[in-house]
């Protein structure tokens, strides 16, 4: 076993540990033994109330809310971490994240529409709310994708589409205000909330609602990884190499909108995981993505696990945002990177 | 005819009122070395992007071992005709051997690992380049023209039967572009490679090209053998040199022609000089 190996098996190993004990901690922290009475059989279940109230509670809580939660966690930290990765490899600069990009904002503007809006629609038993962050994702990814042109045409430098990114994002953020502003008092504390990024997950829907757009957008991301290697080599490069540089964009937008979409509607726009995980996994592992893809899956997943478990410890019984959270340890790490030109070979251009 | 890798039929483009290249005609066969020379701007660039697909809206044919050029996927592409880019912008942040093994991506099948025969192109390339010592080195620790090799190995890795190159010795030092141009030698010579390099140095192309090109504002001013060149006034010129034409010498040893700028010799009587 090669080093990149190893380091794939203990962040296999970690994310086993980490779904088998995050479950566990918070609040109350639950006895390991209500993992085998899920509390799905309503005969056992009372049988187990009348037995021991409050296990039978501990069980109840393991399973409808713990559980999922950290499923969830997992997976938009997953997807987070690819969709970051994905933006780093095409546009060769490790800034460029769905994030900072400004297509979590158009997810978010879509999603705070849809919640304003009250209309329910949904879609082959999709709901209506992660469909609406799609489009906006689609609408914000059109624009960086506008952006890209114009840079690569005039030959702008890397920072362009960054800046072009944060005004993006203003520009949908303020959107947002405005839908806020004119939303109802209670509609408007949902929305607001909902941008601190926050996962509250009851029961199993959010995550079965998650998956297919996990499964279609991850999938799509790790079907490339020689392209996103040859894209760090240049796009004209990996042209003449056989790469079909637009058509890999198309699927990387389409498969980031769906990643990020899903992510956004269900957890709001997190910040900042997609950017640190998949640039840790590179000082661990180097460039090549057939390795730095799994990793980032796993440790943007296993980082963002850890960051709720914070979150809904750290002043419990009250909850924090986890997004809160995860800006607070990524501001200073996004600095960090600006600042200093790091070793883990992607730099700021 | 088989033996044609790559075919130029009356090649033109126009971008809005201005003509970047009129009528272009050459071909190329096997085991050729040919040289495109030219003053800047005379469409060189534009050429290669016609030929790399990087530029799509031209009239008039291109086709590769006869086949025509829009019609080749992506890939097929690659595994008939290989570039080397100029030498310029960052460098990629990867190690020699893994930058060299990226060249045979159109060779691979989606999700299958390196066969042993991709493994044996790989160092071949290797040896060849004489890039064996530093397989393991990143490609920004490397010297422009280290880099450069690594670039020529990427691209011979990829086995395709023509080899372009653009400009491959234009910012490096003397020596460093020396040992450049005796890669490109060997390959030619050796390896038997067929090559079409974009240069701005005369005499190495008329030294060593089985034939050369001159582009002049968008026309194919000359395609000739460098022994040709010697006659007539064709090299001055492409370069506008006519009023003080370029002192042309033939090397003893090879039966080749190569020039002096008159600067260098001023008073001499212009044309053959033998040494």
């Amino acid at each position: 076993m090669n080093r990149k190996q190893k380091v794939i098996g203990v962040l296999s190993l970690l994310t086993v540990a980490t779904l088998l004990t995050a479950p566990f901690l918070g609040m109350e922290n639950i006895a390991f033994e209500a993992l085998l009475h899920p509390p799905w059989d309503n005969a056992r279940y009372l049988a187990l109330q009348a037995e021991d109230g409050r296990f039978a509670l501990e069980t109840q809580i393991l399973w409808t809310l713990r559980i999922p939660r950290v499923l969830v966690a997992f997976l938009a930290g997953s997807l987070l971490g690819l969709g970051g990765m994905a933006f780093q490899a095409l546009f060769r600069n490790p800034l460029a994240t769905p994030y900072t990009l400004g297509v979590a904002s158009g997810a978010s503007l879509g999603a705070a529409a849809y919640v304003s809006f009250g209309v329910v629609i949904g879609f082959m038993g999709i709901d209506g709310l992660p469909l609406a962050a799609f489009a906006g994702a689609l609408l914000a990814m059109s624009f960086v994708y506008g952006i890209t042109h114009v840079t690569a045409e005039r030959r702008l430098p890397g920072a362009t589409l960054l800046l072009a990114g944060v005004a993006m994002s203003f520009f949908f953020s303020s959107l947002i205000l405005l839908i806020q502003y004119l939303s109802d008092f209670t509609n408007s504390f949902r929305i607001l909330r909902w941008l601190m990024g926050g996962l509250e997950v009851v029961g199993f829907t959010q995550v079965w609602q998650l998956l297919p757009f996990a499964l279609v957008g991850s999938a799509l991301i790790f079907s490339l990884n020689r392209e996103f290697d040859l894209l760090l080599t240049g796009e004209s490069v990996a042209m003449g190499r056989g790469v079909r540089v637009d058509k890999v964009k198309k699927k990387v937008f389409l498969a980031t909108s769906l990643m990020i979409g899903g992510v956004v509607a269900f957890c709001g726009p997190i910040g900042f995981v997609g950017m640190m995980a998949p640039h840790m996994c590179r000082l661990l592992l180097g460039p090549g993505h057939s390795y730095l893809a799994p990793a980032t899956f796993l440790l943007g997943g296993i980082f963002l696990t850890w960051c709720d478990t914070l979150a809904r410890t750290l002043i419990s019984p009250a909850e924090m945002p986890v997004g809160v959270i995860t800006a607070l340890l990524g501001g200073p790490f996004f600095l960090w990177l600006l600042l200093g030109r790091t070793r883990g070979g992607l730099h700021v251009q | 005819m088989a033996d044609t890798v790559l075919s130029i039929q009356d090649l033109s483009v126009r971008i809005g009122d201005a003509v970047l290249l009129q009528n272009i005609s050459f071909s190329i066969r096997t085991g050729e070395r040919v040289s495109l020379i030219g003053p800047n701007g005379a469409g060189k660039t534009t050429l290669l992007k016609c030929l790399t697909r990087i530029h799509t809206q031209y009239t008039g044919a291109i086709t590769l071992q006869g086949i025509p050029l829009p019609t080749l996927k992506q890939k097929e592409l690659a595994r008939l005709m290989s570039w080397v880019p100029q030498g310029e912008g960052d460098a990629p942040p990867f190690r020699v051997e893994e930058f060299v093994t990226l060249g045979r991506y159109c060779r691979l099948k989606p999700f299958v690992a390196p066969s042993p025969e991709d493994r044996a192109k790989v160092e071949s390339a290797l040896t060849l380049c004489g890039l064996e010592e530093f397989r393991s080195r990143t490609l920004a620790t490397l010297s422009g023209g280290e880099r450069q090799k690594v670039h020529i190995a990427a691209a011979l890795a990829q086995d395709a039967p023509l080899m372009l190159l653009d400009e491959p010795t234009t910012f490096l030092d003397p020596r460093q572009s020396m040992e450049i141009e005796d890669l490109l030698f060997e390959l030619h010579q050796r390896a038997k490679r067929t090559l079409l390099v974009v240069t701005h140095d005369i005499n190495r192309a008329l030294l060593e090209s089985d034939r050369v090109l001159g582009l002049k504002q968008g026309k194919l001013l000359f395609d000739l053998p460098p022994e040709k060149l010697i006659e007539g006034t064709l090299l001055d010129e492409l370069f506008d040199r006519q009023k003080r034409p370029f002192i042309k010498a033939v090397h003893p040893g090879l039966n080749r022609l190569f020039i002096v700028p008159d600067t260098v010799l001023g008073n001499l009587p212009s044309g053959e000089v033998g040494l």
